[in-house]
């Protein structure tokens, strides 16, 4: 599944970029997120729970920042399994910092994200209907934080 | 564990179980009886169909402890001594069996049609016989032996 | 399959006070048609089941020519199908019931299991919503009747609260009308990849003139959808092609279908319209002959 988003945010870039750098502000802003772990200052693992349908899955997900130009950009690998191996995540994402003026920060990217194993398998229709809504939700989140 | 008292192929069965066991795995792995099998493990493919009181089930979607004091038949029951039942016959005679794997289910689910409906017509036999699968046969001849023992009967 | 503590339940108010107790850790299990398969991949863990099966004072049909047909929540899909109450007086339900997966699964899996269940694929539940259907709800704190176009939430999710069991559908009799269930699928036994049940009531003066319709769509949303808007299109109306084809036209408007390995979005939509199309003209012609 591509995802591709695009919000501005009512702050400096230099804020937004410090915030969505750090793993432990940026963790909380996604929906079902539990836990952070930092590993390094490129790396991190998030625990996130989810519902599909009635069934809860809980995925440990390692995000690696494989490519950072200080307040201009970030491409992310992640990849990590459900905790009782119901599926397989994996993804790869490019987000760009636009400065607007002073106040105003554009931030926008793509993601691509695939998701494979049994969970997928019994909720591929739920998955795509809520995935899309499950972004949005993520980047509102991020912007009500930061504004 | 539970204790679970059922009847099977008339005989009295009773035997203590974990509760997470299907039919179909306490015939084939408990009782040894083989003949029921795990094709799909999805109540798809039909190779576990038993007959539970003379209707045909799927067997691994059925908690074993669900068919407590009830009468359950599997293939193993059909014969009589060296007398093969008569949809076990009408298979062989019209060539219905290759490897053999979807056979029990099959005739138990055919045993299940004909119990209700004597005399089916194709179209009945195709519609019971939707829940079994055959990866060799093409069906043809399986329904073929179905609606002989119909016209025999 | 996860080991689980097995309870069976010696009554409805039995197992409403188990599921108080345990709250989500346990299942309900009936026919086990639906739970069974997700407790064996893993996606279901429960550490408790209560088995309500063996409660057989849930298991009935009963007709009645004011009151309309009232079916027990563990009554069998078997039962429904071959029931000549049902096959006379609602024939819609019984030859749906013949779409449902197989022989050997109707005989074990139930009515209140399957609506349960919520899963927007459902054929009883398509159906059910076209036919008006209402549903009892028992908990521990007494009964209450629900609509079914309120009962289903979203994907597998309903209004029972954690404590209620479904016991009860009660299809009311509108005497003249009548129905017809479509369902699209690839292959025997498969979920419907588009579904819809049209249920049409014909003025009692004129019998091409639509008195009341309900039009649902299966497999197109989260739960089985109404086409409002069609419905609004016909309802008072001549029953002519050209209202039929923009009501169907509106109907695939109105559905949410998703891309899947069954079809495109666009696909089902397409579906949707020439289902409606056939569902409509069917249930015309049966009511109008009745």
């Amino acid at each position: 599944m591509r995802f591709e988003e695009k919000v501005i945010i009512g702050c400096p870039v230099q804020r937004v970029w410090d915030f969505v750098m750090d793993p432990e502000a940026v963790g909380p802003c996604i929906p079902g997120f539990e836990k952070v772990e930092v590993i390094s200052d490129r790396e991190f693992t998030n625990l996130i729970k989810a519902k599909v349908g009635f069934i809860s899955v809980r995925f440990k997900i390692k995000t690696i920042f494989e490519e950072i130009v200080p307040y201009k950009s970030i491409r992310t690998v992640g990849e990590g399994s459900e905790i009782h191996n119901l599926g397989h995540f994996k993804q790869n994402s490019y987000v760009i910092f636009g400065e607007l003026s002073e106040n105003e920060t554009e931030v926008s990217g793509w993601s691509e994200v695939s998701l494979v194993g049994r969970i997928a398998t019994f909720g591929e229709r739920i998955i795509r209907a809520k995935a899309k809504e499950t972004v949005k939700e993520f980047v509102e989140t991020l912007r009500k934080r930061l504004e | 564990m539970e204790n679970l008292r059922l009847i099977i192929n008339g005989e009295e069965v009773e035997a203590l179980i974990d509760p997470a066991t299907t039919l179909q795995q306490f015939l084939h792995n408990t009782l040894g009886m083989t003949g029921t099998k795990e094709g799909c493990g999805a109540g798809l493919c039909g190779c576990c169909t038993v007959m539970v009181d003379g209707k045909a089930v799927k067997s691994c979607l059925i908690l074993a402890l669900q068919v407590g004091g009830k009468s359950v038949q599997t293939i193993e029951g059909l014969a009589h001594e060296d007398v093969l039942d008569p949809v076990q016959s009408a298979f062989i005679e019209n060539g219905a069996i290759q490897c053999g794997f979807c056979s029990p289910g099959m005739i138990m689910a055919s045993k299940a049609l004909l119990k209700e409906n004597p005399h089916p017509v194709e179209n009945d036999v195709r519609h019971a016989l939707s829940g079994n699968l055959c990866r060799c046969t093409g069906y043809h001849k399986i329904v073929k032996a179905v609606l002989s023992v119909g016209e025999r009967q | 399959m996860n080991h689980f503590e097995y309870l069976p339940a010696k009554s409805v108010n039995d197992a409403c006070d188990m599921l108080s107790n345990y709250g989500e850790e346990a299942k309900v299990l009936a026919g086990g048609q639906s739970l069974v398969p997700l407790m064996k991949q893993g996606l279901v863990r429960p550490s408790h089941i209560i088995d309500i099966r063996g409660l057989s004072d849930l298991d009935y049909i009963r007709y009645d020519k004011k009151d309309g047909l009232r079916i027990g929540a563990l009554t069998t899909h078997r039962a429904v199908e071959t029931s000549k109450a049902i096959k006379e007086n609602c024939a819609m339900l019984a030859e749906m019931e013949r779409t449902l997966a197989s022989v050997a699964v109707r005989n074990w899996g139930t009515v209140g299991g399957s609506l349960t269940h919520a899963d927007p694929a459902s054929d009883l539940a398509t159906t059910l919503m076209a036919l008006g259907a209402e549903v009892t709800l028992t908990g521990s704190r007494g009964e209450r009747v629900v609509n079914l176009n309120d009962f289903f939430v979203d994907y597998f999710e309903t209004a029972l609260h954690s404590d209620e069991l479904l016991t009860a559908i009660h299809i009311p009799n509108s005497g003249r009308g009548n129905g017809f269930y479509y369902k699209f699928a690839h292959r025997a036994t498969d979920l419907a990849v588009v579904s819809v049940a049209v249920y049409l009531v014909p003025a009692p003066d004129d019998q091409n003139r639509c008195q009341d319709i309900r039009i649902v769509m299966g497999s197109v949303g989260p739960t089985s959808l109404r086409s409002r808007r069609g419905e609004e299109l016909l309802k008072g109306q001549e029953i002519t092609d050209t209202l039929i084809e923009e009501a169907a036209r509106v109907s695939a408007e109105d559905a949410q279908p998703t891309t899947d390995i069954n079809g495109s979005e666009e696909y089902k939509r397409e579906l949707v319209q020439v289902l409606v199309t056939r569902s409509i003209k069917k249930a015309a012609t049966r009511a109008s002959t009745r």
